[in-house]
């Protein structure tokens, strides 16, 4: 054949050249090889050339030159013109057209009755001689797999007719011995965009047909042809090799869409499926689509749209079967830590904020350190709806890792941010999935998180910093352009901004998993607009968590904490778990004395926030002196937006709990405490309170406000901006400093006003920084005649005296924090699990 | 030097290394109009062609080689005449057919 240089005027003929070419000495320079043609440079002008060396039955796989023992080229030298080519003996590698095929093949039944087998019987490390410009498909007739391959250096295709792998080895691989049932192999995402990199595989069995695939000890190994680094083009054969603790099912990621996936039985059974590409070259141009996530104690949720058309999004299954002998299973005897198939509550919206460990926590925690390096799937997931559980879950489940104190394993709690990076990360991963897989989305992504009131700035800083990092990766993982949007926004005022409030006050009360975020909002109208003003926003880590922690310590539950919350996610009431008697103990009075006290303790903080807003006569505010008549004589209306799950608990005393129950006892309490006040302080001007929630509220998703607050515009939370302090809440309870200093329970506290400034409070009054603060018994008002106080709880204030002193004068301020906040936290909350 | 001189026979004709395209010779006209190959390695013999133009051998005033493109001017003519290259490097191969001439 003619080989001549390719540069325009030179055309050296290598045929002319009489030489003796080393190949081996070209083989071991950089790019000597290159697909099947090797490099050798022109004498006449020294331009890069190269040859072929197919045309002569030689071929080249990474490297390793291959010849064809049935090429018609023999021996080591190979002559083109007069040009010789060495082939080096230990480089070159004779094969023959059995050797590179299995000799039988997997074939597996599929639920819908047909068969699926392998669309090539070549080892994996020899695909690349296959020649696919002319395809040829295989099929199965009478139990035999047959095909015909052109191979790349040989003219005609070679034919196989190959036996099935016996489902039963004792016996002839025939009938139904020929197929395996009940396998499946899972491609997830099943997104149609070529640029998404990441994805995930799964190799598994329904449970009825596991013994005969592990029947006589077979050695199955599955490996996808993929990418192996993010951002890499380089493509290997990656093992999916991460086993769950069944034994047999098992995942790998692979970072790029895989092409290819090779099941091998042992070293002679085996078989290459292919894997469609994707179809669409690049994602949709677009405005963007705007994301929200609630990033929950307990529970976290999704929505996408804009100001007025957001939907939660349900979680569904992302799934795409290369071969579907079983769906996965719903019966789960082991960590299955597969992307999510279905979410929990009413529009099957919510994941839970956990992680579902592949190895027991046990074996992670010996090796704690690989947490950093995690990937979904292989090493984590997030529990599923929809399943029946039949393992250990607690051995498998963190939680709460919001919040790092509240992580229970001490050897993770330093672990907090990676755990909330995962997490966060898989979360976004999954909700992309979703919206491309219905393809509802654009290159350019806008994602909108909030934080809780309790993080501060350094919490925030931290949290905002953590979502940078992690929108980066899902940004390289997905191919899209995901871009967080900045300030973030406090969970509080998101909810706020999804509701369209009326009257003159409204109460927010988040009762989340582990904090409860109150906002007092205060609704006026002048001339112009209607305009709303934050007048306290408070967040404090007493909230649902603590409570099923209480039932937990107080033995009224009958499983653990992690299995308790499943239910109550897949029940979805805690009254209906209840009423059928699972996960409770069979002792209502103790468990309704607990929730009762729960709740009691946090409308005490509420009416008492109530009662000081009228005290302080805040409630006046841009209001004209009709109206404050029409007020005094009226009352002051509240209305009460309970949000969150933590409020589900009150089903266990009132089926309307939150709307009725506690909004009226709301009322009086704070209007006791007004009467109170009238007395001590002798003030006659001030309205009653009437608290209410509004008619409708609550038939929606309770986590939908977070996030659908959060698609709204930004300008409607600059708006409502309009203080600037970041959160503000009451003393709560009259505190002592040192002998002489008193602030009175009704007094603002906020984490700017009451700064020490050379020793001085704001007001003048003189006060050292190291003074000993405390709040002394039988100060008004006293607590609720049902509720323990404070100081019944713990004489003296003995064991909380400290933390008083901590919290209230962290970082040199005066009332850093709330004392109520504080015994709240760290008194009432401990405690609760004791009192009866 | 080439590290790959000590692979490339006596009687390589090329300019260019096979196997990393390094310079390793040179081609030019000597005095007496024949063109030469000296092979850069220090002590290398020097081969030498006589071009044939027209059935008469012409002496060459100078030759040029430039990427692959071969430019001959014989003493007396005013203008170049182009050559391929394989023609001019296979003359300096020993060939028992076309030994040491180029037809041009």
């Amino acid at each position: 054949m003619a080989t001549k240089c390719k540069r325009e005027g030179c055309g050296y003929d290598f045929e002319a050249l009489r030489c003796e070419v080393d190949v081996k000495t070209i083989l071991r320079e950089r790019g000597g090889v290159e697909g099947d043609k090797i490099r050798v440079f022109c004498p006449a002008c020294a331009q890069e050339n190269r040859i072929d060396l197919r045309p002569y039955g030689i071929f080249s796989l990474n490297e390793q030159l291959y010849r064809w023992a049935a090429s018609a080229t023999t021996g080591l030298r190979i002559e083109i013109g007069r040009m010789t080519l060495a082939l080096p003996a230990e480089r070159i590698k004779v094969i023959n057209t059995r050797e590179i095929c299995y000799e039988s093949v997997p074939v597996f039944r599929l639920a819908n009755g047909n068969v699926s087998f392998p669309r090539w019987p070549v080892r994996k490390e020899y695909l690349d001689v296959i020649d696919t410009e002319r395809p040829t498909l295989p099929e199965i007739t009478n139990d035999t797999y047959s095909i015909q391959i052109y191979f790349k250096g040989l003219k005609s295709p070679e034919p196989y007719n190959l036996n099935c792998v016996a489902v039963n080895p004792e016996r002839q691989p025939t009938g139904d011995n020929a197929a395996f049932e009940g396998v499946h192999l899972a491609l997830w995402p099943n997104v149609p965009y070529k640029a998404w990199k990441r994805y995930f595989l799964r190799f598994g069995c329904a449970l009825e047909h596991v013994r005969s695939l592990q029947r006589h000890s077979r050695d199955i190994n599955i490996f996808a042809l993929g990418g192996a680094k993010l951002g890499s083009a380089e493509r290997k054969w990656i093992p999916i090799d991460s086993l769950a603790s069944d034994g047999l099912t098992r995942y790998g990621c692979i970072e790029s869409r895989p092409e290819k996936v090779a099941i091998e039985f042992g070293t002679r059974s085996g078989g290459v499926w292919d894997i469609d590409p994707a179809k669409s070259e690049r994602y949709p141009p677009g405005i963007g689509t705007k994301i929200a996530v609630d990033f929950g104690t307990s529970n976290t949720c999704m929505a996408i749209g804009m100001d007025n058309n957001q939907e939660m999004l349900a979680i569904k299954s992302c799934d795409l079967f290369i071969i579907e002998g079983s769906d996965l299973p719903t019966r789960i005897n082991f960590a299955d830590t597969w992307p999510p198939r279905q979410g929990f509550g009413r529009r099957k919206a919510l994941l839970p904020t956990e992680l579902l460990t592949r190895e027991k926590l046990e074996d992670v925690r010996i090796n704690v350190d690989r947490i950093e390096q995690w990937r979904p799937v292989v090493d984590f997931g997030i529990p599923s709806s929809g399943n029946q559980v039949e393992f250990p879950e607690d051995e498998h489940i963190i939680a709460e890792f919001k919040w790092y104190q509240r992580i229970q394993d001490y050897a993770l709690r330093g672990y907090a941010r990676e755990l909330q990076r995962h997490y966060i990360e898989f979360t976004l991963l999954f909700t992309l999935a979703q919206l491309a897989r219905d393809q509802r989305i654009n290159s350019q992504v806008d994602v909108n998180f909030s934080f809780p009131l309790a993080f501060d700035r350094e919490q925030r800083e931290d949290f905002a910093g953590l979502l940078g990092e992690v929108v980066k990766s899902v940004s390289a993982m997905t191919g899209l352009n995901v871009t967080l949007n900045t300030p973030l926004v406090d969970e509080a005022r998101a909810a706020a901004s999804s509701l369209v409030s009326h009257g003159p006050a409204c109460l927010y009360v988040d009762i989340g998993g582990g904090s409860s975020d109150i906002a007092l909002d205060i609704i006026r109208t002048d001339e112009r607009e209607e305009s709303s003003i934050y007048k306290y926003i408070a967040s404090f880590q007493y909230a649902g968590g603590a409570l099923v922690d209480a039932y937990d310590g107080g033995n009224c539950l009958s499983v653990g904490v992690n299995v308790f919350r499943r239910l109550v996610r897949e029940v979805g009431r805690v009254k209906e778990m209840f009423r059928r008697g699972q996960g409770f103990q069979p002792r209502p009075e103790k468990v309704n004395r607990k929730t009762a006290l729960f709740y009691g303790y946090l409308m005490e903080f509420l009416a008492r926030l109530l009662a000081a807003h009228i005290i302080s006569e805040e409630w006046t505010e841009k209001l004209s002196e009709d109206e404050k008549m029409r007020i005094l004589k009226e009352g002051y209306n509240v209305e009460l937006y309970p949000l969150g799950n933590g409020w589900g608990f009150g089903a266990l005393l009132d089926e309307e709990y939150s709307r009725t129950a506690f909004a009226g006892d709301l009322s009086d309490r704070a209007n006791k405490i007004l009467d109170e006040a009238a007395h001590k302080l002798d003030r006659m001007n001030m309205p009653r309170v009437a608290v209410k929630a509004p008619e409708g509220f609550g038939e929606g998703d309770p986590k939908e406000a977070v996030v659908f607050g959060l698609l709204k515009a930004k300008m409607e939370f600059r708006r409502r901006v309009s203080v600037n302090w970041q959160y503000r809440t009451i003393v709560g309870y009259t505190t002592k400093a040192g002998t002489t200093r008193e602030v009175p329970w009704y007094r603002p506290v906020d984490d700017r006003a009451m700064l020490l400034e050379g020793g001085k409070t704001p007001n003048g009054e003189g006060e050292l920084p190291n003074a000993h603060l405390t709040c002394p018994p039988n100060e008004w008002p006293g607590f609720h005649s049902k509720l323990l106080s404070p100081h019944e709880l713990d004489a003296g204030l003995n064991r909380t005296s400290n933390e008083l002193q901590t919290c209230l004068l962290a970082s040199n301020k005066w009332f850093h924090q709330s004392p109520f906040h504080v015994i709240l936290e760290k008194l009432i909350k401990p405690k609760l699990k004791d009192i009866l | 030097m080439c590290e790959h001189a000590p692979l490339l026979d006596k009687s390589y004709p090329g300019c260019f290394c096979i196997y990393c395209g390094a310079n390793v010779a040179k081609i030019e006209a000597d005095e007496y109009g024949q063109i030469f190959l000296e092979p850069t390695e220090r002590g290398a013999e020097r081969r030498y062609v006589a071009v044939i133009h027209k059935d008469q051998q012409r002496a060459v005033e100078s030759v040029n080689m430039e990427q692959g493109r071969v430019r001959i001017r014989f003493k007396g003519d005013a203008d170049s005449t182009q050559t391929d290259s394989t023609r001019l490097l296979s003359a300096f191969q020993d060939d028992k057919d076309e030994k040491e001439v180029m037809r041009i």
